[in-house]
């Protein structure tokens, strides 16, 4: 079976302002480097267009007041918080954009395609039930998983690999005991949340992993927090769908955050993750597209990473160009290492109560 | 003058278009282009006074019948990516989305691999080298003291995204060059400048057609379609044209003949844009033996002076008068034959490849179309239509199509570049300008016309616009548009 991509020129057209982070010309180059590998042409792959998210699918997460505010505002322009304003426009393109994930969950789950990535904008793990924050307006994982669960899947895995905590997600599955919600994220950056202590409450209590990295986090920590972490607790939970928040700032080379992971390194965790799909939940994988702003130097290589690991390509030719490698060596942090060693060492810990593979 | 030459499978046809109108000429393939030519040239200078377009598609029906006679070797640039080991030779170095050159060729290793292989055709192709060919150029000079010039394909001549494709597309390129070389000097030693016609129905001056010749690819068929809606004005019908080896089909739409992207050519997929045409293996050359219709061709018929009994000489034992219609009487005198099946059963074939597309009209051309019109249009119960000149449309077609061509463009003002199907300029705009989309369309359709050779036609078109703001350190620093300009193909204005 083949591999989804969701995608539609709309998401190029979404834009804070031309000079904002997340702008236009983060998937453009993306863009320019799958047509010149031939990604839409491969027989591997299936192109699926996205529709907008149902106002219902909507307020299974936001409050409607706040949905109601974004739609008014969207139609002048306005302003949700320094990081995130809202442009004229921007509501249609953010149903599209939660609308695309739910494409690709659906497509995964009636086996039009084995797997599938949400190649999405703008981005949503930061979005929490009552407001937008950090460049994201609906929380498109969010969205996705709620109707995964309307559909009857009762366990769900989200791996949140962004560079930044994924405090939207998080808070909306806090207390609930189908989601399982990994984050790995860099400590400390903004949002500033993400402590291994937040575990989740109630009947969710032990079902919120939060793995601090700290910077200068290369390959071998991920792999680290992979093996560590990632693996024993799948294989405790036994997922039946696994769902990825693909932020691609943990690139060494982002602007705005400090981690050291390379293309390569971004493919062997998603192949990992598809590893993970196929032993638990028969392929059941889709990857969402969240942060990531190294447009030039960076998406291009990483967004094919995933997308040829999911399609089950060769990746030994996956990485940066040579000039870029002074930077890598500059962000590499071999104490890092080190530090992750106490926080993985902390999460156990914490996680030991409820999870046999820690204790 | 308007002249188009179509160099099929068994004849030469010329259209010669005046106006005294329409002219036609048929030349077997035997008496070369040489033959044709010298028909053309009854009065001194015609040729030298008219506009010149010769289809054929010899150059790539010798490369399909022998592709094993001419071994390739590729040598590919492909930086980081997907992994396209099994296309050819990797080699270090790179262009990256942006056209800059991040990674550098090594020429020591490109030189050990010259040394060492035994090719007769090389093709360099690098990623993004519709960015930048830099790095092919480099390497093209470093192969030129190993190859000959003309045995050297590029992949940024090939035009368009998808690395494979063009892979594949300057392959074919390598095989044929030559052959499409030498070819043009014999065209030139009796016209002088010319047009080559391409597989999409549109014509290109010789000298593109050089550097990307796999463009030739099907271009009968197109010039059948393009000939059949000039001759009959039907914008919409399945245009048939029954040839000595070959019946071919194509459907016009709109005027212009239905067009698929990425032929498949030796297996492989291409940037080739060509006529969605399909074929029978049956012509009026195709010959019967024991009884029964042979696909292909073996020679020319009874009727025309061959030694091959044909379907052309079954006809003739019915009612048809074609060619020296007596001899083929003469020759199946002794023959055991039942020709109202074996025409029969070929006018099935044409009717059941007629029921396979949705059309209201047929134009029936080539050399046995207006022979079998009627019988076609009772078999089917369709309308078919038989223009003037049918058995030579797909020469008229030749002539009167207009220059056409695909441009990929990209501007980058940031770094002060403009990028012209590989070629590397200096951007129109400043460095650091923002000019607005409409400003950079215009500038890539002026392009287009400069490349056409000044040749002025007014259906030029976007087909593909994207552009987007640059910014780095939070501060705008330039603009990138990427743009396909095309003339499309269709009929000379003149003409129309």
């Amino acid at each position: 079976m083949k591999t989804g991509i969701v995608y539609h020129k709309k998401y190029l057209e979404h834009e804070q302002s031309p000079t904002h982070p997340e702008r236009k010309e983060r998937l453009a180059y993306t863009m320019d480097q799958l047509m010149e590998e031939g990604i839409f042409e491969d027989p591997r792959i299936k192109l699926l267009e996205p529709f907008e998210a149902s106002m219902d699918d909507v307020l299974e997460v936001h409050a409607r007041e706040y949905v109601e505010f974004l739609r008014r505002e969207s139609r002048k322009g306005g302003f949700i918080d320094w990081d995130t304003n809202i442009p004229v426009g921007v509501f249609e393109i953010a149903l599209l954009s939660a609308g695309g994930a739910i494409r690709a969950a659906k497509a995964v789950l009636e086996k039009e395609v084995k797997n599938c990535f949400a190649m999405i904008r703008p981005p949503g793990h930061h979005a929490k039930p009552y407001i937008g924050a950090g460049f994201c307006y609906l929380n498109n994982m969010a969205i996705m998983v709620k109707w995964l669960k309307k559909k009857g899947i009762k366990k769900i895995l989200i791996l949140d690999w962004d560079a930044h905590h994924g405090d939207g997600t998080q808070e909306i599955f806090y207390d609930d005991d189908s989601v399982l919600f990994i984050s790995t994220h860099q400590m400390p950056l903004y949002p500033g949340t993400g402590f291994p202590y937040e575990c989740g409450s109630g009947n969710g209590e032990g079902f919120t992993i939060n793995v601090p990295l700290p910077p200068g986090t290369s390959d071998e920590g991920y792999m680290m927090v992979v093996e560590e972490i990632i693996r024993p607790v799948a294989e405790e939970f036994q997922p039946e769908f696994i769902a990825v928040s693909a932020g691609q700032d943990n690139h060494f080379t982002d602007p705005i955050t400090g981690l050291a992971l390379t293309a390569r390194g971004y493919a062997e965790l998603m192949n990992e993750a598809v590893r993970l799909s196929e032993k638990y939940c028969k392929g059941r994988l889709v990857a969402i597209l969240e942060g990531g702003y190294s447009v030039e130097s960076a998406l291009p290589y990483t967004n094919l990473g995933i997308i040829a690991a999911m399609a089950g390509m060769d990746i030994s030719c996956i990485r940066e160009p040579m000039n870029y490698l002074p930077e890598l060596r500059y962000r590499k942090k071999e104490a890092a290492l080190y530090k992750l060693k106490d926080n993985i060492e902390d999460v156990k810990k914490v996680h030991s109560k409820y999870w046999k593979c820690f204790s | 003058m308007f002249i188009g030459v179509d160099v099929g499978g068994t004849n030469t046809d010329a259209a010669v278009i005046g106006d005294d109108g329409i002219t036609t000429i048929k030349v077997p393939n035997e008496e070369g282009l040489a033959g044709i030519f010298r028909s053309i040239e009854v009065e001194k200078g015609r040729l030298e006074k008219s506009r010149v377009v010769v289809s054929t598609s010899l150059p790539l029906n010798l490369l399909l019948s022998r592709a094993s006679e001419f071994p390739t070797l590729t040598i590919l640039i492909p930086g980081p990516g997907l992994n396209y080991e099994k296309k050819g030779r990797i080699v270090k170095g790179f262009v990256n989305h942006r056209g800059d050159i991040v990674e550098e060729i090594d020429e020591e290793e490109i030189l050990e691999i010259l040394r060492r292989e035994k090719f007769q055709n090389i093709a360099i192709a690098s990623k993004f080298s519709v960015r930048n060919a830099g790095i092919e150029k480099r390497i093209f000079s470093i192969a030129s003291s190993y190859f000959d010039e003309n045995s050297i394909a590029l992949s940024h001549y090939a035009g368009g995204m998808n690395y494979l494709y063009r892979i594949n597309t300057t392959v074919v390129n390598a095989k044929i060059k030559k052959t499409v070389f030498d070819l043009t000097n014999t065209i030139k030693n009796f016209v002088g400048d010319f047009f080559y016609y391409k597989g999409d129905g549109g014509i290109i001056p010789y000298k593109i057609a050089l550097e990307n010749p796999s463009e030739l690819y099907n271009s009968s068929p197109a010039a059948v379609a393009i000939g059949a809606y000039f001759l009959t004005r039907e914008k919409n019908a399945l245009v048939i044209d029954i040839g000595g080896t070959t019946t071919d089909f194509v459907i016009v739409e709109d005027g212009l003949p239905k067009i698929i992207e990425n032929v498949n050519i030796l297996g492989e997929k291409t940037l080739v844009r060509c006529v969605d045409s399909f074929s029978i293996p049956f012509g009026g050359d195709s010959p019967v033996e024991n009884g029964k219709l042979y696909p292909g061709r073996k020679g020319k018929p009874i009727a025309f002076g061959g030694n091959h009994f044909t379907l052309t000489d079954v006809l003739n034992l019915e009612e048809f008068e074609i060619g020296d219609y007596k001899k083929s009487k003469e020759f199946a005198k002794e023959m055991k034959i039942d020709s109202g099946k074996i025409i029969e059963n070929f006018i099935t074939m044409i009717a059941e490849a007629i029921e396979s597309v949705n059309v209201e009209r047929v134009v029936a051309a080539g050399f046995l179309g207006k022979h079998l019109s009627d019988m076609i249009s009772k078999k089917a119960k369709i309308n078919v239509i038989v223009p003037e000149h049918s058995e030579a449309v797909n020469a008229v077609g030749v002539a009167v199509s207009r220059v056409s061509l695909t441009m990929y463009a990209r501007f980058d003002t940031e770094s002060g570049k403009a990028v012209f199907n590989g070629i590397v300029e200096e951007s129109p705009f400043g460095v650091g300008s923002l000019p607005s989309d409409e400003e950079i369309i215009e500038e890539a359709k002026r392009k287009v016309l400069s490349l056409a050779g000044g040749y002025t036609e007014e259906d030029v078109s976007a087909i593909y616009f994207n552009s987007y703001t640059v910014v780095r350190g939070g501060i705008k620093r330039g603009k990138i548009a990427d743009i396909i300009v095309q003339i499309r193909p269709g009929i000379s204005r003149e003409l129309l």
